[in-house]
């Protein structure tokens, strides 16, 4: 009886084909639209009916305006800028001209107003809505959706897998110089990883954490298929020392990026692990990575 | 006579020795005339309408109607009116101007706050606040806002810090 009540409640909920078709037409967006990275979003917002990418003085991220010949994005900025940033941004889609502090932010923002258009049909003027949103959990589910299509606008599988191809990938200073390539922040380099083919994923644990105030706490997770059963604790918003707690590592104040911790594990086996940050980790108020693999 | 009689197409109606070109002015200056009664009407009732507002029947009488005599009270009035009365009203505001259609059927703790503190405002401070929010929307309708859960917090204390600032202006901070 359960697995049928699930099964109903599984036909009954759309959302799940609606983002894996929406993910299909991402992945393919990319895939036709110039191919580099970082991501042109400039390009990608053309092929949605997106007329303008406006930088205004928000009090929220960034939303999407639906007018008769196509959508318009707003993104957040500081007062007095926006003009500025507009301008920029039209001259380069990559954002990479944009101020630092703002560059990331600002393209996931963009990618996620980009994959709010796929729930519209662009095949007619203006653009039509493909389903209607009135409760609360629809609107939550869409965010969500749209926060994964954003993630695959900016690291689609493909490309990921390609890097992830050869080299040592639970080095947090290579993860970090691949979110730098692609211009996006190590929470969303995280969180792709959770969806590529479990097969390519790295062996270990990648987290991307961030230090709130003193405590450090996983922004992000990732886990290879063999590490699922450790660290059960360890989820995204809780401290960070819910995966490891050693007062040498850089994240708690120490002075050393990588330190060995021997666990003990059901069935009174004993396994090594290695804990890795990056040099940054000290720094109040910056992500980080930090990385665990098995030395035995 | 008869040609003007037939053109008129009224064999009964009382002979008439005007030519066609008269006939047409005539018409239109009863035309005119008519529509001068009308508008003296229309006039004679603002009259009486402002009188009994006044309630003083010894006041001079005035053909000119409320607006005219004193059109900048009129605005005043218009614009010193409260924008927002009742909290649902403001739950509407604010679901309307940040496309968040959830908040006004279950708005959350802040925004209830802040919605209370809206209502309490002068009218001044309300066109001020809301003002304020203005500059901060886009040209255009914003149908779809990128909000995280924490996000939402945010934006409603940063609009509880505006109601704040505001409030100063009619000095009814709490």
């Amino acid at each position: 009886m359960p697995s049928q009540h699930w099964m109903a409640k599984r036909t009954k909920n759309p959302w799940p084909s609606r983002y894996r078709s929406a993910v299909r037409v991402a992945e393919r967006l990319v895939a036709t639209t110039g191919n580099s990275f970082p991501v042109d979003l400039n390009r990608i917002a053309a092929r949605r009916a997106v007329r303008r990418i406006e930088f205004a003085p928000l009090l929220t991220d960034g939303g999407l305006a639906v007018r008769n010949d196509g959508f318009i994005i707003y993104v957040r900025c500081e007062l007095g800028t926006g003009a500025e940033l507009t301008a920029r941004f039209a001259n380069d889609g990559t954002g990479s001209t944009l101020p630092e502090t703002i560059r990331r932010r600002a393209r996931f923002t963009i990618a996620h107003e980009i994959a709010h258009t796929f729930g519209y049909d662009l095949r007619r003027l203006p653009p039509a809505a493909l389903f209607d949103l009135k409760a609360p959990t629809a609107i939550r589910s869409l965010e969500v959706i749209c926060n994964r299509i954003a993630g695959t606008l900016l690291l689609p599988e493909w490309w990921l897998t390609r890097q992830l191809s050869d080299g040592d990938w639970l080095d947090p200073r290579r993860l970090s110089s691949l979110a730098k390539t692609a211009l996006v922040s190590r929470e969303t380099l995280t969180r792709q990883l959770q969806r590529i083919n479990p097969e390519t994923h790295p062996e270990g644990i990648i987290a991307c954490v961030e230090k709130q105030v003193s405590v450090p706490v996983i922004r992000a997770i990732s886990t290879h298929y063999r590490f699922k059963e450790l660290f059960l604790d360890a989820r995204a918003g809780a401290s960070l020392q819910k995966l490891i707690m050693h007062p040498n590592l850089r994240a708690f104040g120490g002075d050393q990026s990588a330190v060995e911790k021997t666990i003990c594990l059901v069935g009174a086996q004993r396994r090594r692990f290695q804990f890795e940050c990056e040099p940054n980790a000290a720094n109040r108020d910056l992500s980080f990575f930090l990385t665990v693999r098995a030395l035995d | 006579m008869r040609a003007s009689l037939f053109i008129m197409g009224n064999p009964y109606a009382k002979l008439s020795i005007l030519d066609d070109e008269e006939l047409a002015r005539e018409a239109a200056k009863a035309q005119l005339s008519r529509s001068k009664r009308r508008r003296s009407n229309v006039q004679v009732d603002a009259t009486q309408a402002y009188l009994f507002e006044l309630e003083n029947p010894y006041a001079k009488l005035s053909v000119l109607p409320q607006e005219e005599l004193n059109p900048t009270a009129v605005e005043a009035q218009e614009q010193l009116g409260p924008l927002w009365t009742k909290r649902t009203q403001v739950y509407q505001f604010v679901s309307e101007a940040f496309a968040l259609p959830f908040v006004r059927t279950r708005p959350p703790e802040l925004l209830k706050e802040f919605a209370l503190k809206v209502t309490r405002l002068g009218p001044r401070a309300q066109k001020a606040l809301h003002s304020r929010i203005g500059a901060h929307l886009p040209d255009e309708k914003i149908v779809y806002n990128r909000l995280s859960p924490n996000e939402g917090d945010r934006l409603f204390l940063k609009l509880l810090e505006m109601a704040d600032a505001v409030a100063a202006l009619d000095g009814q901070k709490d």
